[in-house]
């Protein structure tokens, strides 16, 4: 199985740069965009975002998530219920055809826990995630802050004027 | 007819003028873009202890401010983090005149995991003013019931790796020294931006 490497740019600390998308990167029949990580706020503990979308005609599955800070990586969901919010480890996640897993604040994320390495703003965090059918994709993401993190999250309308 | 209009206009200007623009009443819930309680809640008389080892009188050490209290724990990436960050990234833009009036107080809902050593500097990352507070479980899920959250609940078993089910929702007082408005999670900077100088302005509980 190849490995292919994808980079990421997304260019830390613009004042408007709150609806910029990453370059959309084809591997296999999977694309891969958005991806960010915060630097941590805690020496251990971390998160990682990016979305897949799956283009094949077959179910794919993220079966696993590595990444250069060490420790383990895995997959989780933020739910709200009665008033709760909860965060629940997903395990492998199947992407049917056509359809998206998009990681974001609040909803799905990657849980990066017991992190020997700790990431700090404007390092590049090398990450490999496995896929059942496409195989291993190298990504590197930037490391930015929570503040541009919850930045990139505005839609459009959002802007500052 | 005309006249009179404007004649009357005229110390209502002034009266504007000189109160430094503040609004004659309170906001109304559809100026916020947070949540209004139809009945709001009473800022709860606790103390708790600071991540430097001082007791915090909540009422007293809030008093006449804007504060913003949440329930959180450091080994949560990805709400607590964002909540503050937030907060932090809009209080620095946010004219002086309105930022110093606004205090951030955290509580952590995982006493057991956030000591002081921890706590205190994961809360410094986003701004060195925010309070963070612990105390026991059973202390914070009681304050937390006079505030109509739900308590926060340990899941998993492993020491390391358990997480705590927890409110998202920030809780704003007012000067009045109570909470008419809150913000669930998903509130953005535009729309801290937007509701923090009027619950400063807000003349609910002026002096």
């Amino acid at each position: 199985m190849g490995v292919a490497l994808v980079a990421f740019a997304v260019s830390c600390g613009a004042p408007d740069d709150s609806h910029q998308r990453t370059p959309v990167t084809p591997v296999g029949d999977l694309e891969i965009t958005d991806a960010y990580a915060p630097a941590p706020a805690a020496p251990d503990v971390g998160s990682l975002y990016f979305t897949v979308i799956n283009r094949g005609s077959e179910p794919e599955t993220l079966l696993a998530v590595e990444t250069s800070a060490g420790g383990t990586a895995s997959l989780h969901e933020m739910t709200l219920v009665d008033g709760v919010m909860r965060m629940l480890a997903t395990g492998p996640f199947s992407i049917a055809p056509a359809d998206t897993l998009k990681m974001a604040p609040g909803g799905y994320h990657v849980m990066m826990e017991q992190i020997s390495v700790r990431p700090e703003v404007g390092d590049t965090l090398d990450v490999v995630l496995s896929f059942s059918r496409t195989g291993r994709i190298e990504l590197q993401v930037p490391v930015l802050t929570y503040t541009e993190v919850a930045r990139l999250l505005q839609g459009p309308g959002d802007h500052e004027h | 007819m005309k006249l009179s209009t404007r004649l009357s206009t005229v110390p209502l200007l002034a009266a504007i003028a000189t109160a430094g623009c503040i609004p004659d009443v309170p906001p109304r819930p559809e100026e916020l873009r947070g949540a209004s309680y139809s009945d709001p809640l009473e800022k709860p008389d606790f103390t708790l202890t600071t991540t430097a080892g001082d007791p915090f009188t909540f009422r007293a050490e809030t008093d006449g401010f804007v504060t913003l209290l949440f329930f959180g724990y450091t080994y949560c990436p990805d709400v607590c983090p964002i909540h503050m960050a937030n907060i932090a990234a809009v209080l620095r833009k946010l004219p002086p005149d309105v930022s110093r009036e606004v205090k951030v107080v955290m509580v952590t809902t995982d006493p057991d995991r956030d000591t002081p050593e921890r706590f205190g500097p994961w809360l410094a990352n986003f701004d060195p003013t925010f309070v963070g507070l612990i105390g026991s479980l059973d202390e914070v899920n009681e304050i937390q019931g006079r505030l109509r959250l739900p308590p926060a609940s340990r899941y998993g078993e492993d020491e390391n790796t358990y997480t705590v089910g927890h409110s998202a929702r920030v809780i704003a007082f007012t000067a009045d020294n109570r909470a008419h408005v809150g913000y669930p999670f998903g509130t953005r900077q535009n729309d801290w931006a937007h509701d923090l100088p009027l619950l400063v302005k807000s003349n609910w509980g002026a002096r």
